[in-house]
């Protein structure tokens, strides 16, 4: 029995090269998304490295990299291995480059890298691997930032010397690796450094492994070595928001859905005639919604076909990029097959469930009404329906409440928001309905407008539907964007953006001279330079003082004075704040940790503690800053409390974030002021703790606006086909030509706003759910500017449109009977 | 004239479009029987009932009172599927305006009932083929219907309605968009088609295509007002004679 399906597959097929304009825009709602699912799945298979490839980049050829146990050498643990075993130094830690305006500290490795143990691990591009210790190589990002070449030559600090750069080695791992590499006999020396041993087996090991018998005995003596073991991969490797990427594929299907089942109902009202002479010619109910599902079919495997082969080809165009985000070498491109598959499957059931209604509404028309053009008018839309969806969506919201609660199911959120926004868009024919009752008070054209609105409910409804599940798209992106910048603005730093802090040794950062800290200062414009004095980091036993109260803060005191409190609050102390440090007190900034007129502050000596009340003083900063104190005493309060101050760090208080090239400048000042490397240095500039993901946020709010405008202009469009009688009639009783841009703007108006209404809660939805999921980071924020104003713009937008891009002149038409 | 069960029985018919105070009486009580081998036309002025009269008989509307019977099954007592299955199986149906699927040629129009039938599609294309021979438009088969002239799709449209066994033609002013010529020309096929062994009811304003009718029944109002019992009885009464 193939005959049927042939012939109505056969209509469906020439019906869609026939009106290439509406099967275009089908086609693009299907492939995008196909599309973009295709190249992320392809890039994603691409990106996940096998175990062996990770084995070779963290061990190249060795089976295990040893550390020594402490105070140990690498020589003496090179005895211990097994008769045969290959092995190799290798070296991690820092050098000090010097450049045009200071040095900076980058990272190095020194080992004889022409080892065969380190092949994989490292991969020469240029030069050869340095031998001697004036000879260094250099990895490709370094170079490139640097101006370094080789045959040329870089200079280091601490101390100052100059070398030759020989090689540029590529670090397949990591391609974004700023790194110097220097023979192993090269010398990292800082307090940091670890050394380790890149060990193969001989051939002939047999037995229990040999190198965990070897652990497991330095376990027993004491002098316990350590392993590298490879770190198994995890799935999905920088794609990890699976919560989030569920709920946004479900919503972006159903809206696919919805965009798509409008432009299919009015291409089945469009070809209603012919569907009607289909059923005249013998054709049942089943052949005629056939041919309508046979639109689908067609356009949804084309659309799915296309966009998994466009996909494909952008992913693999895209590997340059694609490595640039990775940070690592790429295997071979990936077609994930299955994948691929299931992915065309479910474009093709997309394309078939937004035809499915429209087919059903088509198989459903009277014969004769079909043939002769007599319009169908629905009768009064029965209340029900809008309970029923009402009803839906409010199941909808409930299992995306439950999705949200702990334990949380993000497939539970996924599945409610795309009932939630079924729910809603099933109340659009009868809000079409309800709005229509209100046309015989308005003027000519608007009165038009909203009862052909009316009376083709179904079709209005279709395009109401479309905007509702794109605007409820933008509402989601919205609110989620406005809660991620919530976080953000919540969330602790270091300190006050572009604040310098650097940390070492208290006898190091002790001995600085004020000349020091004034060069410190001068060199990244900095107000001062206050060293910070903090009252708990004096040993296990020594007493040490904090904060007591409820505060989302580090309750670290440091004992100072005004330069304190400016650099942590940004804002000159008041008096009554320096008062109560010369009197005793404690001035603490954040106002929960004062209770009355005073604050807790402990002491602790090891296990044992107490409390006194200080007199406090709140001077609030801006915000939580994780490497700042919560509140400072003066040093007399804190010696007349027991505990001595020591420098942990200093802070640059300045104005703005400071450049990489004053950061340099920096660096070449402390290394001359604290002269020796042993001594740990660390410069951090603080930071944003994390930067919203505004590209793609922005690409699925233009996506969202782009298909509002679709929408909408399917429907009108349909609508200004369906009245050019009407507007035939219009003329020829002398109507101003202004009557159709007018009647135009007013249909685009009511879908429009109708599709805002019930977008809004429909987007509140999924919004509310993966905030709900992240509650431990998120909370639910409303932007009631952008909110309001892209509500207000994309209606607006939608009638001037609408009616520029109407004609003015009324059509002269023979009325047809 | 044929004396065997009619092919076409319509036993006090009425239809009621409609209701309240807006509804219209387009049939009344109408009773019509056509046998085999017999061409019936109906005329009447507009709004008497023609159309609806043909669309009753070929299942596309359904009586509000009376029953219509085709081959003697009752189409109002008919699911929607089997009724479907009549149409295309027992009963040609020709339009005015064609009704051609734009995107099909000739061919694959005239064999849309036979493929929707399950005939394989072969088959039904090599039934096409013999049908538009038929109507003698075997060298525009694989045209598409706006490369026909309106003459061309008459026929083709015909050929849709005559292909297989199908034993009632039911025609809608085939020729209300033709030229005389070519008018006359499509009533010859159908006349031929009532002499070969089918039953045909013809719906027309002329009287001169009348006259191909072996009967001629008058509506006005929705009711049978007047009809005439034979051939030259019919011709005699439009004043011609027959052809």
């Amino acid at each position: 029995m193939l005959a049927p399906w042939r012939a109505t597959l056969r209509i469906a097929r020439r019906t869609a090269l026939r009106h290439k304009g509406r099967s275009a825009l089908i086609l693009a709602m299907i492939t995008l998304p196909v599309f973009a699912g295709t190249a992320l799945e392809v890039a994603r298979h691409t990106d996940t490295l096998s175990a062996h490839q990770r084995q070779v980049w963290q061990l190249g050829a060795a089976d295990v990299k040893l550390y020594p146990p402490t105070h140990h050498t690498v020589a003496a643990l090179r005895q211990q291995l097994p008769a045969g075993s290959r092995s190799a130094p290798y070296t991690t830690g820092t050098l000090d480059l010097r450049t045009a305006t200071g040095q900076t500290r980058i990272d190095a490795v020194a080992a004889d890298l022409g080892d065969s143990l380190f092949a994989g691990m490292y991969r020469l591009r240029e030069g050869r691997y340095p031998r001697r210790s004036d000879e260094i190589a250099v990895s490709p990002r370094l170079a490139a930032e640097r101006g370094l070449r080789v045959g040329g030559t870089a200079g280091l600090a601490e101390p100052d010397r100059t070398v030759r750069i020989v090689g540029l080695v590529r670090i397949p791992g990591d391609l974004s690796a700023r790194r110097l590499l220097v023979p192993a006999a090269g010398g990292i020396e800082d307090a940091n450094s670890a050394q380790s041993l890149l060990v193969a087996l001989p051939p002939t090991a047999r037995g229990p492994d040999p190198i965990q018998r070897l652990i497991a005995a330095s376990h027993a003596s004491g002098s316990v070595i350590a392993a590298d073991t490879v770190q198994p991969g995890s799935d999905g490797t920088w794609i990890n928001r699976y919560g989030v990427t569920l709920v946004v594929v479900a919503f972006a299907g159903t809206e696919i859905v919805l965009l798509a089942g409008s432009a299919f109902a009015v291409g089945a009202r469009r070809s209603r005639r012919e569907l009607g002479m289909i059923a005249a010619t013998g054709g049942d109910a089943g052949h005629v919604g056939r041919v309508v599902l046979g639109g689908g079919l067609v356009l949804g495997l084309l659309g799915a076909t296309l966009g998994v082969v466009l996909g494909a080809l952008a992913a693999w165009a895209g590997r340059p990029v694609l490595q640039g985000v990775a940070g690592h070498e790429l295997r071979p491109t990936v077609l994930p097959l299955g994948e691929l598959i299931g992915l065309v499957g479910l474009a093709v059931l997309a394309a078939l469930i937004a035809a499915a209604v429209p087919a059903r509404w088509a198989s459903r028309q009277p014969v004769l009404d079909a043939l002769t053009g007599r319009a169908v008018h629905p009768g009064r839309s029965p209340r029900r329906i809008v309970v029923i969806g009402l009803g839906i969506a409010l199941i909808g919201g409930g299992l995306a409440f439950l999705g949200a609660t702990r334990p949380v199911r993000p497939e539970l959120v996924a599945i409610g928001s795309a009932v939630g926004l079924l729910g809603f868009a099933l109340c659009a024919p009868s809000l079409v309905a309800a709005v229509g009752r209100f046309a015989p008070v308005l003027p000519l054209s608007a009165r038009l407008a909203l009862r052909d609105a009316a009376r083709h409910r179904n079709r209005t409804g279709a395009a109401v539907a479309a905007v509702t599940a794109a605007v409820a798209g933008s509402v989601a992106i919205s609110l989620y964007n406005a809660s991620t910048a919530d976080r953000d603005s919540r969330g602790s730093t270091a300190g006050p953006i572009g604040q310098v802090t650097v940390a070492s040794d208290q006898r190091a950062l002790g001995a600085l001279r004020p000349d020091d800290l004034v060069a410190m200062a001068r060199s990244v414009r900095a107000r001062s330079a206050v060293p910070l004095q903090r009252l708990d980091v004096s040993g296990p036993n020594a007493p040490q003082l904090s904060l007591s109260g409820v505060c989302d803060c580090s309750r670290e005191l440091a004992a100072g004075g005004a330069a304190i409190i400016r650099a942590t609050t940004g804002r000159e102390p008041p008096a009554a704040a320096l008062r109560t440090l010369a009197e005793g007190g404690v001035v603490v900034f954040q106002s929960s940790l004062r209770t009355g007129d005073t604050a807790t502050v402990e002491r602790s000596t090891g296990q044992r503690s107490q409390t006194v009340n200080l007199p406090a003083t709140v001077v609030a900063s801006r915000q939580q800053y994780f490497s700042m104190p919560s509140g400072v005493v003066s040093a007399a309060t804190a010696r007349r409390l027991g505990v001595v101050p020591g420098i942990d760090s200093i802070v640059l208080d300045t104005a703005a974030a400071p450049s990489a090239t004053e950061l340099e400048a920096l660096n070449r000042v402390l290394g001359k002021a604290l002269g020796s490397r042993s001594a740990l240095v660390n410069a951090s500039v603080a930071t944003p703790s994390s930067a919203p993901a505004t590209n793609s946020i922005l690409l699925l709010a233009g996506a969202s606006g782009f298909l509002t405008l679709a929408a909408t202009g399917i429907a009108v469009g349909l609508s200004a086909a369906e009245s050019r009688e009407d507007m035939a009639l219009l003329a020829a009783v002398g109507a101003a030509p202004r009557v159709r841009r007018v009647l135009s703007s007013t249909q685009a108006g009511l879908i429009s706003v109708l599709g805002t209404v019930l977008g809004i809660p429909a987007g509140v939805i999924p919004a509310a759910g993966v905030i709900g999921t992240h509650a431990d980071t998120l909370r639910f924020v409303v932007p009631w500017g952008p909110l309001g104003l892209g509500c207000l713009v994309a209606p607006l937008l939608v009638i001037v449109l609408s009616g520029l891009a109407t004609r003015g002149n009324l059509p002269v038409l023979r009325r047809l009977g | 004239m044929s004396t065997a069960e009619p092919v076409l029985s319509i036993e006090h018919v009425s239809r009621v479009h409609g209701s309240g105070a807006t509804a219209v009486l387009a049939l009344d009580g109408v009773t019509l029987q056509v046998r085999v081998g017999e061409l019936v036309a109906v005329m009447g002025p507009s709004g008497s009932g023609k159309s609806t009269l043909l669309a009753l008989a070929g299942g596309l509307d359904k009586a509000t009172t009376g029953a219509v019977r085709v081959e003697g099954v009752e189409l109002g007592a008919l699911p929607p599927r089997p009724l479907a299955a009549l149409r295309r199986r027992r009963i040609g149906y020709v339009f005015q305006d064609f009704n051609l699927i734009t995107g099909l040629t000739a061919t694959e129009n005239v064999a849309l009932p036979r493929e929707l039938d399950g005939i394989p599609t072969r088959q039904a294309r090599a039934d096409a083929l013999a049908a538009l021979a038929e109507v003698g438009l075997s060298d525009v088969a694989d045209r598409f219907p706006d490369e026909l002239s309106g003459g061309q799709q008459q026929r083709t449209a015909i050929a849709r309605a005559l292909i297989g066994e199908r034993r009632l033609v039911l025609a809608d002013e085939p020729t209300g968009a033709l030229d005389s010529i070519t008018g006359e020309s499509v009533l010859e096929v159908l006349r031929g088609r009532c002499d070969a062994g089918a039953a045909g009811v013809l719906v027309t304003h002329e009287p001169r295509h009348a006259a191909w009718a072996d009967r001629i029944v008058f509506l006005r109002d929705g009711k049978v007002v007047d009809e005439t019992g034979d051939r030259p009885a019919a011709e005699a009464l439009l004043g011609r004679a027959a052809p």
